[in-house]
């Protein structure tokens, strides 16, 4: 078995047996390693409390060397999550590519980066959104002009996310 | 097979604790378990269990999740105060008040949320309520419905004065049926697509005109002026839900009308079990404003909307403004309605609108209306049901006391122009107003005051295009409209 895979089904067992607060983690088809089902679950005090979203960890054959994508597969309105679901966030870029060139070398993909550590991530975007660099520019204009409406914005995909229960 | 141990976590709070489980057994078996073991005995519907990224389905075994020993899974508990089929959020008029409106109907099945029978609520929402146990054994028996009826005595004063709804009634098979179809929101799109067909079938067959329009005098008419009246009691008596029955006649009738439909046309009654579906939505014969529309999500799929049959006017009333008039909410919803037609979730267009406006100078609905404003309570419970509306009304007093006011709504019913500039002028500002009342006009296309524009949606054709593209779902459209 190839280092993908060996790393990818320890971090499997490991979650399985001691989840990490905050998120759930599994296989979307348990013969492939290499795409994880995440339900994310809005952290406290933040605007997406309450809510629980689903998200889908793709990661390449040669993990850890780059990274994976993650995708919302729940509705999201995030100024770092693309329309479509893609999280852009500033650990899942390649250490090699930076288009814009203000991410430092310790900021970007390093092959220490876990299914925890990456998920650790998403949820402290989740409470604080980086506008600088948006992914999805109407939320993010939302965010920075109009937080009332940002908050009703969210409060909807909470509780839309709160039906598929 | 032996039994093993796995461990839940709470995400409330509290340290992981084990239970026992075989796993053959289902989640739902589990979940009884756990309610068991947790500290603060979290019940069963109360629970969500996430392992592996993936909510447990109670119907599932254990071991069908792949769930082994030693196994972590969260244990969430579900918000507070939140129903058991949590209205949909896309339909805004429908939704905040109206779940809250059917909790407070505690009384006869309004805890079992008839309310999603009534008009709120998706498809799946009301095939999960009625997959409930407790549907489900009320499926199993008939009888147990024919008491709640014969208890009711609006149904019975309904079904003396009409007697083909009282055998309609009376008959197990028929109860049982459109219960099931409710239970089903394949089945039950289906038979409204197979109704809609078998009704045009009929109108092209000689004579069949007529045929319908006796269906429509014997059952229809009395059915409308029967749940109207019941209406006008329920909210008279400030008890939102006081008539649930209401919303159920709708899918008795139109299960009825749709057996009645295959007598005269005999083919069909196997096109009704055939398994291939009808890909081409049918035209609803009868009411542009019929149940036929998504009604923001409310209408189509439920027995209410089944008025595929059609309750035109019950259709529009019931189904739309209605959602809160027979689901439960005595209907401020229905104000939304004045605020700009979009209130009623799916009337869209100008023709819509206008029987809309009919339908709004028929006494019967004014009456229902003047009584439903003129009771105080009726406005407060509506008002502690949706928090929106409460604080927009905090905002814009004179909001209230035109609510408040018979005459002012009986006004504005009675004044098609005045309608949106009604709602309008209540409020300093518009769009705070609109959105309260259901996103009340966001891009509908009034004749008169357009609130979209209100709303600064200046693109009419916009708009039209934007709503129509969503089956009428306004907040869906705005949406749209926003994203470009």
């Amino acid at each position: 078995m190839d280092q993908a895979s060996l790393l990818l089904r320890k971090q499997l067992k490991e979650l399985t047996k001691r989840p990490v607060e905050g998120f759930s983690a599994g296989l979307v088809d348990d013969v492939n390693l290499f795409e994880w089902q995440v339900t994310i679950m809005g952290p406290p005090d933040t605007y997406y409390e309450g809510g629980f979203f689903n998200a889908v960890l793709s990661f390449p054959q040669d993990y850890p060397q780059s990274p994976p994508t993650c995708r919302f597969t729940s509705d999201m309105w995030h100024p770092n999550v693309y329309k479509d679901g893609r999280v852009c966030i500033s650990i899942l870029h390649s250490a090699g590519d930076d288009p814009h060139g203000y991410e430092t070398a310790s900021e970007r993909w390093s092959p220490v980066h876990t299914v925890e550590t990456i998920m650790i991530s998403i949820i402290s975007m989740l409470s604080s959104p980086n506008d600088e660099s948006p992914a999805n520019i109407d939320a993010a204009k939302e965010w920075r002009e109009n937080r009332e409406g940002f908050k009703r914005h969210v409060a909807r995909i909470v509780r839309k996310s709160q039906e598929m229960l | 097979m032996s039994k093993i141990v796995v461990y839940l976590k709470p995400t409330f709070g509290g340290d992981k604790f084990p239970c026992e489980i075989e796993p053959s057994q289902t989640v739902k078996e589990l979940k009884e378990v756990v309610t068991e073991k947790s500290s603060d005995r979290v019940p069963v519907e109360d629970q969500r269990l996430i392992y592996k990224g993936q909510v447990l389905k109670d119907e599932r075994t254990v071991e069908s999740y792949g769930l082994q020993a030693e196994h972590v899974i969260h244990l969430v508990r579900r918000p507070q105060g939140q129903a058991p089929s949590a209205p949909a959020p896309s339909s805004a008029a429908a939704s905040p008040g109206s779940g809250a409106a059917a909790g407070a109907a505690a009384g006869s099945l309004g805890e079992l949320g008839l309310r999603g029978l009534g008009g709120a609520g998706t498809p799946e929402q009301l095939a999960q309520m009625m997959n409930s146990p407790m549907m489900q054994s009320m499926l199993q028996n008939p009888e147990v419905i024919q008491n709640m009826m014969a208890s009711n005595p609006m149904i019975q004063q309904l079904m003396e004065s009409n007697p083909e709804f009282a055998q309609m009634l009376n008959n197990p098979q028929v109860l049982r049926e459109s219960l099931q179809m409710a239970a089903n929101p394949a089945l039950l799109r289906e038979q409204m697509r197979n109704a809609d067909r078998a009704m045009s079938n009929i109108e092209s067959h000689p004579e069949g005109f007529n045929a319908l329009r006796r269906m429509y005098e014997n059952i229809q008419e009395p059915l409308l002026n029967a749940a109207t009246e019941g209406n006008a009691n329920a909210a008279a008596s400030a008890s939102a839900a006081a008539n649930p029955f209401a919303a159920l006649f709708g899918g008795a009738a139109a299960s009825a009308a749709a057996q009645g439909a295959p007598a005269s046309q005999p083919p069909l009654s196997s096109t009704a079990t055939a398994a291939a579906p009808n890909t081409a939505p049918l035209p609803n014969p009868w009411a542009p404003s019929g149940g036929a529309n998504p009604l923001g999500g409310a209408g189509a799929p439920t027995p209410g909307g089944l008025g595929g049959l059609d309750f035109g006017a019950l259709g529009g009333m019931g189904g739309g403004g209605g959602a809160g008039g027979l689901g439960g909410l005595g209907g401020i919803e229905g104000l939304g309605a004045f605020g700009g037609a979009g209130g009623l979730g799916g009337a869209p267009t100008a023709e819509q609108m206008q029987a809309m406006l009919a339908q709004m100078q028929n006494p019967a609905f004014r009456n229902l209306m003047a009584q439903m404003v003129s009771a105080p309570g009726v406005l407060d419970a509506a008002l502690a049901a949706n928090p929106q509306l409460r604080e927009t009304v905090a905002q814009n007093p004179q909001l209230r006391e035109m609510l408040g006011n018979p005459e002012g709504t009986g006004a504005a019913a009675g004044n098609p122009a005045g309608l949106g500039g009604a709602g309008l002028a209540a409020g300093a500002d518009p769009a705070p107003l609109l959105r309260a009342l259901g996103l009340g006009g966001a891009g509908a296309p009034m004749p008169v005051g357009n609130p979209a524009e209100g709303m600064g949606f200046m693109d009419r054709s916009a708009n039209l295009a934007a709503l129509q593209q969503t089956g009428g779902n306004v907040s869906a459209a705005v949406d749209r409209l926003l994203g470009g």
